[in-house]
């Protein structure tokens, strides 16, 4: 591909990412697409985003949401106490840059989906399965 | 057959079963083995494992979760009685209240499986006739559980390293049965 083709099928976006401008391009070609876009994303995220959503009000509620978020993957904003149990102690770095992007997204959205009750064993929780 | 204790640097063989102790660990959060089947799981999914499912181990996968929901629903400990009956009485609740729950690892193995990752059911045609055969010998020779003697037949026919956090599976180490199936067992933290 000549350099004006590459010229011409390369956009420019910008979006607003929680008051911070995220600037990226796009290349129309079909082929160069996905891994363009998902290596631009990912090359974000490696920065780690932790965010405070900004206060507006004194309510109970808005209290809640002045805690910290962590964008984990887009589209996947957690509360911090939710962020620690599920990933505190996971290297997820590693998997990041091991694993497909897809892969990598649908990992992170089903590991510790489910929060344990206190001292959960899981051989017990499964052991009366015959019952 | 083998039987070994998992640690981070042992490789799994594949194809690799996956007893439903090890779906149900990876999708929960906040237990001792959590980190265990977080490492493993992601391992096999870098390494695109070959990983293999049995219906049985999806059903063993939904009552616990539909165990735990239930637990959650009156606020009691893992170790609570847990029947059919009890399940009846609660499975509107139960479904309102925690529906996620109960379809959190079929879910999570669609989506490896629209992802790429290879996964087969087990077991196929081809070994039906054996682990129907090989089932009940191990229910006798090891007082396993209907389920975890076909969960292993199923390996022995389809697999070379069946991954579980049973401790039940234990019991092999004294009288291992031919093959070269692994048995590789999370240990308790």
């Amino acid at each position: 591909m000549s350099p004006s083709t590459l010229a011409n099928n390369r956009l420019s976006s910008t979006m607003i990412f929680e008051n911070t401008e995220v600037k990226f391009q796009v290349e129309k070609d079909t082929t160069a697409y996905s891994t363009s876009i998902w290596q631009q994303i990912n090359d974000i995220l490696k920065k780690s985003f932790v965010s405070t959503v900004p206060q507006k009000e004194t309510t109970q509620q808005s209290k809640a949401d002045m805690k910290p978020h962590i964008l984990v993957m887009p589209g996947m904003l957690l509360p911090y106490d939710e962020y620690k149990k599920r990933f505190g102690t996971i290297d997820l770095e590693h998997y990041r840059k091991e694993m497909s992007p897809d892969l990598f997204r649908v990992f992170v959205r089903h590991i510790g989906f489910i929060t344990g009750l206190q001292k959960l064993d899981i051989e017990k929780l499964m052991s009366n399965h015959e019952d | 057959m083998q039987y070994v204790n998992w640690n981070p640097t042992i490789p799994l063989q594949s194809p690799v079963y996956l007893d439903a102790n090890i779906l149900v660990g990876t999708t929960i959060n906040g237990h001792p083995l959590y980190n265990s089947c977080i490492q493993l799981i992601g391992t096999l999914l870098v390494d695109k494992a070959n990983i293999l499912i049995s219906p049985i181990a999806v059903d063993e996968c939904m009552w616990a979760t539909a165990k735990l929901a239930y637990c959650k629903l009156i606020n009691k400990p893992d170790n609570t009685k847990w029947t059919k009956i009890i399940y009846r009485a609660y499975c509107d609740q139960i479904f309102r209240s925690y529906g996620p729950l109960i379809t959190a690892v079929s879910t999570m193995i669609k989506d490896w499986k629209t992802a790429g990752v290879p996964i087969n059911l087990v077991p196929s045609d081809l070994v039906f006739d054996d682990v129907l055969n090989l089932a009940p010998k191990y229910m006798s020779q090891y007082k396993f559980t209907p389920a975890d003697a076909l969960h292993l037949a199923i390996a022995e026919k389809q697999a070379k390293t069946l991954v579980t956090a049973d401790s039940d599976f234990n019991k092999l180490q004294k009288n291992l049965p031919p093959g070269n199936l692994v048995v590789v067992q999370l240990p308790k933290t």
